[in-house]
C-alpha cells in the first residue's frame, strides 16, 4: 500500500527530460533530489479575528526537495493551509502576520515579501491546486482565456509562443479529451474531474518547481481520485516538480507521499518518511490517526481519538494534545515538549540554546530525519 | 436566440396592454374629467366639447376606440394642449429628457462603479468611508435638495455652470449631476457589496495564486461577477432616467417629457396621461430584453432559452 516505487523513476525521467525541460540546474542530479526547494523554519502564523488573535502556526519547519512529495495530514483547522499558503503569500493580508526564521523559497527569502514580491514566484516558481475545482474557475472566463493568463506571464516560454498549442498540450497531458473545444468552454460545461484537471494543467502552465496542492481530490470521486494522484506522482517522479500534498485522508497519503508531517493544533507533532509515520508512529496522536483508520479485513469498531480538537484560541497548556493523550504524563500540562532531534542534542550538552527557543527545528537535517514532539520522546532518549 | 428575441416581444405586447387597460380604468376612476373646472361650462358647452373628443361614448367604446388608434401609433390629441397630439408632444420633448436621462445614465455607471469598485478595494480605509457617506447622503436626500445646492454652489456662488433652461451643453451638467446623484450612489453601493462578495470567492485566490496584479484582478476576474446586479438595476433605471424626472426638470426649467407627465395628471389629460404611460412602458420592457440579451455576454452561465413543452 505505501510501497513508492522508486526504482522506477529512471526510466521515467529520461523520457520526462525529452518532454519537459524541468527547471533544475543539472539534469545528472536528478535521482538524488537534492534541491532544496523550500526551507521553511520556525514559521508562525497569527490571524487577528473578532474573538482576538488566532494562532494558525507555531513554530512550524519543513522542507522539500525537488521530486519529493511531502504529505501534511491532521484534523480540520491544524493549520494545513495555513502553512502552504504562506509559502506563496497567499494568506489574507489585511488580518494576518506571519514571521519566521528561515522562509525560503526556490533559493528566494521571502520573509517580508510584499504582495508584488510574491507575484514575480507566484505560477512561474510556486502554483497552487486548490480544493474545489467547482469554486476555484472563475465561472464567467473560458477555460482558454484562464490557461492563457498563466501562460502568456510565463517567461518559460520565451519570447515566440503559441499559446494555444501550449495550452491544449497542457490539457492532452491532463488526459483531457477534445482539448481544443474545452478552450472556448465554460467551467459549467465540465465535469468535476475535468475542472479539477483544468485547475493543475493551469497550475502545470506556469513551469513551477514547485505544487501545493491542497486537498486536490477531496472533492472527486474515487475514480477520477486515483487519476489525478497517478499525475501528481508522475510530475514528481518524471519532472521534478516538488509537492507538498495537503490532505485528512491517510490513505491516499501512505500511496503517494515519500514524506509526511502530521499536525496539531497548528504545530508539526511528527514528521518522516512515509513508513517512518506508517510504521513506527512514534507520537500518540499519530497513533491515534492510524488506531482509527479501518484494518484490512478485520471487522470490529474503530478507534477513535477520544475528546475533541483543541479550542484554537485558548490552547491547552503545555502540550496542546496533552487533554486527549492516552500516555499524558504531569509534564505534559506544564511544559511544551521539544522535537525529539533537538532532545538528543539537549541531553549531549548544548541544551541550552536549544531550551530557549522552545519548540523550534534548529537545524534542517533533523527536518528529514523522523521526529516527533513528545514528552516520550525524552523519556525513551534518557533510559 | 432569435425564436427566443421573438417570443420575448410578443410578451412584451401583451404586458404593454394590460399596462394600457389598467391604467384607462384607474384614469377613467378618478373623479372629474379634462373640462371639469371651478367654474361650470354651460350644460350645452360642455356637451359639445365632450361630444368632439367622444368623451360621452360608453367607456368600453372609448376604450376600443383607443385601443384601435395605439396599433397604429395614434396617441390622439392632447385635451389640453389644444392642435397638438400626444405624438407631437413626445416627439417634441423627448429627445430632450433623454439627453438628460442619457447624460445622467453615463454618470451613473460610470462614477457609481469606480466609487464601489475603489470602497471595495480599500475596506474600510477612509477613502471607503467617504464613498459610504456619499452615497448614504445620494440615497437619503432628496433629489431637489441636492438640486437646489448644486445650483447654490456651482451656480451662484462659483458661476461655474448656467443654473437654469436648456440651451447647450454647460446648460446640462448641473440637472445631469442631480438626476444622476441617486442611482450613481446606489450602483456604487451595489458594487462594492458585490465585489466584497466576490473578493471571498476561491477563484480570486486562483487569480492570486497565478500572480495577477491587483488591477488586473479585478478588471477581469472580480467585476465581471460582481456587475450582474447592477446591470439588473441598469435597465429599468435607464428608462426612468431617459423619460425624464419632473423634479429635475422643474428645478431647472427644462422642457422634458416628465413635466408633460405630471401636469397631465392633474388635468386630466386621458390621451397625454395614457400616451406618455404606453410609451414609458414600452421603453422599460424594451430595455429589460435589453440588459437581458446583455446578461449571457457577460454571464456565461445565464443562457437565453426557448420556453420548452
Amino acid at each position: 500500500m505505501m510501497n513508492v516505487d522508486m526504482h522506477a523513476n529512471r526510466d521515467a525521467e529520461s523520457v520526462a527530460s525529452n518532454m519537459m525541460q524541468p527547471n533544475m540546474s543539472g539534469m545528472e542530479h536528478m535521482n538524488e533530489h537534492t534541491d532544496v526547494l523550500v526551507n521553511v523554519d520556525n514559521l508562525c502564523v497569527t490571524i487577528d479575528t473578532f474573538r482576538g488573535p488566532l494562532q494558525a502556526v507555531r513554530h512550524n519547519s519543513l522542507t522539500v526537495r525537488a521530486g519529493e512529495i511531502l504529505g501534511i495530514v491532521g484534523e480540520s483547522g491544524c493549520g494545513k493551509s495555513v502553512t502552504a499558503n504562506a509559502l506563496m503569500g497567499l494568506l489574507p493580508l489585511r488580518n494576518t502576520v506571519v514571521t519566521a526564521d528561515t522562509l525560503m523559497v526556490d533559493g528566494h527569502d521571502c520573509r517580508n515579501y510584499t504582495e508584488s514580491d510574491w507575484n514575480t514566484l507566484r505560477s512561474s516558481t510556486v502554483a497552487m491546486v486548490f480544493q474545489d475545482p467547482m469554486t476555484a474557475l472563475n465561472p464567467i472566463l473560458s477555460i482558454g482565456t484562464q490557461l492563457y493568463e498563466v501562460i502568456t506571464r510565463t517567461p518559460a516560454y520565451g519570447e515566440s509562443y503559441d499559446k494555444r498549442a501550449i495550452a491544449i498540450d497542457l490539457l492532452t497531458k491532463m488526459g483531457i479529451s477534445s482539448p481544443e473545444k474545452r478552450l472556448k468552454q465554460y467551467p459549467h460545461e465540465l465535469s468535476g474531474g475535468m475542472r479539477q484537471r483544468v485547475v493543475i494543467a493551469m497550475a502545470l502552465a506556469g513551469k513551477p518547481k514547485l505544487i501545493l496542492a491542497d486537498e486536490p481530490t477531496t472533492a472527486l470521486d474515487v475514480t477520477t481520485e486515483v487519476q489525478i494522484l497517478k499525475l501528481l506522482q508522475q510530475l514528481a517522479k518524471e519532472e521534478g516538480i516538488g509537492v507538498i500534498f495537503i490532505s485528512h485522508n491517510l490513505r491516499v497519503v501512505a500511496q503517494l507521499c515519500d514524506r509526511v508531517m502530521v499536525m496539531y493544533a497548528g504545530q508539526c507533532v511528527e514528521s518522516g518518511s512515509v513508513e517512518d509515520i506508517f510504521l513506527k508512529p512514534s507520537h500518540p496522536y499519530t497513533q491515534g490517526l492510524l488506531r482509527s483508520l479501518p484494518q484490512g479485513k478485520a471487522r470490529g469498531e474503530l478507534v477513535a481519538i477520544e475528546g475533541q480538537p483543541p479550542d484554537v484560541y485558548v490552547l491547552p497548556t503545555g502540550c496542546a494534545f496533552h487533554p486527549r493523550c492516552p500516555d499524558a504524563m504531569n509534564i505534559c500540562a506544564k511544559e511544551e515538549p521539544l522535537m525529539s532531534g533537538q532532545v538528543q542534542h539537549e541531553l549531549e550538552g548544548d541544551g541550552q540554546q536549544y531550551e530557549q527557543q522552545c519548540g523550534k527545528v534548529i537545524e534542517q537535517p533533523q527536518v528529514q530525519q523522523h521526529v516527533y514532539r513528545c514528552w516520550l520522546a525524552r523519556k525513551e532518549a534518557s533510559l | 436566440m432569435g425564436r427566443y428575441i421573438l417570443q420575448r416581444l410578443g410578451s412584451s405586447l401583451i404586458i404593454i396592454w394590460i399596462i394600457i387597460t389598467i391604467t384607462f380604468l384607474l384614469m377613467h376612476a378618478i373623479p372629474g374629467g379634462p373640462f371639469t373646472a371651478e367654474k361650470k361650462l354651460p350644460p350645452q358647452v360642455k356637451a359639445s366639447i365632450e361630444e368632439k373628443y367622444h368623451l360621452n361614448d360608453p367607456l368600453w367604446k372609448q376604450y376600443t376606440d383607443y385601443m384601435g388608434r395605439i396599433v397604429q401609433f395614434d396617441l390622439g390629441p392632447s385635451f389640453k394642449y389644444e392642435g397638438r397630439s400626444v405624438n407631437e408632444i413626445i416627439d417634441e420633448s423627448f429627445p430632450v429628457s433623454a439627453q438628460l436621462g442619457f447624460g445622467a445614465l453615463l454618470v451613473a455607471i460610470i462614477g457609481g462603479i469606480t466609487a464601489g469598485a475603489i470602497s471595495a478595494m480599500r475596506p474600510n480605509s477612509w477613502i471607503d468611508y467617504l464613498v459610504t457617506i456619499k452615497y448614504t447622503l445620494g440615497i437619503s436626500v432628496p433629489t431637489f435638495i441636492i438640486g437646489a445646492l448644486l445650483v447654490y454652489w456651482l451656480g451662484f456662488t462659483f458661476h461655474w455652470f448656467p443654473v437654469a433652461l436648456w440651451k447647450g451643453p454647460s446648460y446640462m451638467v448641473l440637472p445631469v449631476l442631480t438626476l444622476a446623484a441617486q442611482p450613481t450612489a446606489f450602483i456604487a453601493r451595489l458594487t462594492r457589496s458585490g465585489l466584497l462578495d466576490v473578493f471571498e470567492q476561491e477563484y480570486i485566490k486562483t487569480a492570486r495564486a497565478k500572480g495577477l496584479s491587483q488591477s488586473e484582478i479585478l478588471l477581469k476576474h472580480a467585476l465581471g461577477n460582481a456587475i450582474l446586479p447592477v446591470i439588473t438595476y441598469i435597465g429599468p433605471l435607464a428608462a426612468a432616467l431617459l423619460t425624464g424626472s419632473f423634479i429635475v426638470e422643474t428645478i431647472f426649467a427644462i422642457p422634458g417629457l416628465g413635466q408633460y407627465f405630471v401636469t397631465s395628471i392633474y388635468n386630466r389629460d386621458y390621451t397625454v396621461i395614457l400616451g406618455i404611460t404606453v410609451f414609458y412602458s414600452a421603453l422599460v420592457v424594451g430595455l429589460n430584453l435589453v440588459v437581458d440579451m446583455i446578461y449571457p455576454m457577460i454571464d456565461p452561465r445565464v443562457t437565453m432559452q426557448e420556453d420548452k413543452d
